[in-house]
């Protein structure tokens, strides 16, 4: 459908879903904290060289209330485990999380021996995209991002896509 | 000095019944093994300060202190160091392993305060006198000490899942 022609000049037309979508997915505000070493990398992807801020979602912020994105970056133990749900319940919707390295994905390292590591963060919290690597580069969470972005073009306002 | 001088200056100081023996390098069949000197584990609070304080002494800086499974005892480790003489020392305090409790240090060593928790939460050794006795790194309540030998994980802890069903009995330290 098309309204060319009868709107004047400068005017755009779209789907709710589309603007909505176009707008969540353009600022992601991820949770400036790290759990490890993975951390660093995310570092480095927020840093000048990997420029985060090319994609919209370089604005971390201290506090999970104002977050999109959670990026779990890092091993997540035990203890932790408790705080990183606590985090992600504090964040408001609609949130969406990153799990960035193999501990945060399965336990890593950490899989046999590992008393005190969660066996993957999903077991507490619901993940989006997963992010191989030990650590990943950046280049690998910048990807990771994009995957959430074309993950969050496909939502509806209708229902949460469930995939 | 010399570890058979720090040693003789201790045996006098506090007799055979605390100072147990001097171990050499060349003794234990380890060439790059520290000399050290096995004490009785209860008086291990007397003699920090008596290390610390004596000006011969003057252990001023401790280290390092680690815990040890022994299988029928456990061990505390005290590397010291003496920051004025340039000497360092060795001590190590076993207690059975039932009822482990060594003397506190946290009194002489600032450091030791949480040194000695980490050896408590690790491996279960009680420290007497502690201002503080509690686990430094797991929750106060975790089952267990993880560093010990005879350790076995835990399938759930406050419901998150520990070992993960299809690896249960392969987890755990292993002889």
């Amino acid at each position: 459908m098309s309204l060319d022609g009868i709107l004047e000049e400068g005017v755009i037309t779209t789907t709710v879903d589309g603007v909505l979508n176009w707008a969540k997915k353009s600022s992601i505000w991820p949770m400036g904290f790290g759990l490890a070493c993975c951390a660093i990398e995310m570092m480095a992807t927020g840093a000048s060289r990997f420029d985060m801020a090319r994609f919209g979602c370089e604005v971390f912020r201290p506090s999970p209330r104002q977050c999109d994105l959670m990026i779990v970056a890092g091993t997540v133990t035990m203890k932790m485990a408790v705080r990183v749900k606590r985090l992600y319940e504090q964040m408001p919707e609609p949130k969406y999380v990153i799990s960035m390295g193999s501990c945060s994905n399965c336990g890593g390292p950490y899989w046999q021996h590992g008393y005190h590591v969660l066996k993957g963060v999903d077991r507490i919290i619901p993940v989006d995209v997963y992010v191989p690597g030990c650590p990943p580069r950046p280049e690998a969470l910048l990807e990771g991002i994009f995957k959430l972005q074309e993950k969050i073009n496909q939502q509806t306002i209708a229902k949460k896509l469930v995939v | 000095m010399t570890p058979e001088e720090i040693f003789d200056k201790l045996k006098e100081k506090f007799g055979e019944g605390k100072i147990l023996r001097l171990t050499l390098p060349s003794q234990n069949g380890f060439d790059v093994c520290d000399p050290f000197i096995d004490v009785e584990p209860l008086a291990m609070t007397e003699l920090a300060d008596f290390l610390k304080h004596d000006k011969d002494l003057a252990f001023d800086q401790c280290c390092c202190i680690s815990g040890v499974d022994l299988k029928d005892d456990l061990q505390v480790v005290y590397h010291l160091f003496s920051m004025s003489k340039l000497h360092k020392i060795c001590i190590k305090a076993t207690a059975k392993r039932d009822n482990p409790i060594v003397g506190t240090t946290a009194h002489t060593w600032g450091v030791a305060n949480w040194l000695e928790r980490e050896t408590w939460d690790m491996f279960g050794i009680k420290f007497k006198d502690h201002p503080d006795h509690r686990r430094i790194l797991l929750e106060e309540d975790w089952e267990g000490f993880p560093l010990r030998k005879d350790y076995k994980f835990p399938r759930f802890w406050r419901g998150m899942e520990v070992t993960p069903e299809e690896e249960e009995g392969t987890y755990g330290t292993q002889d």
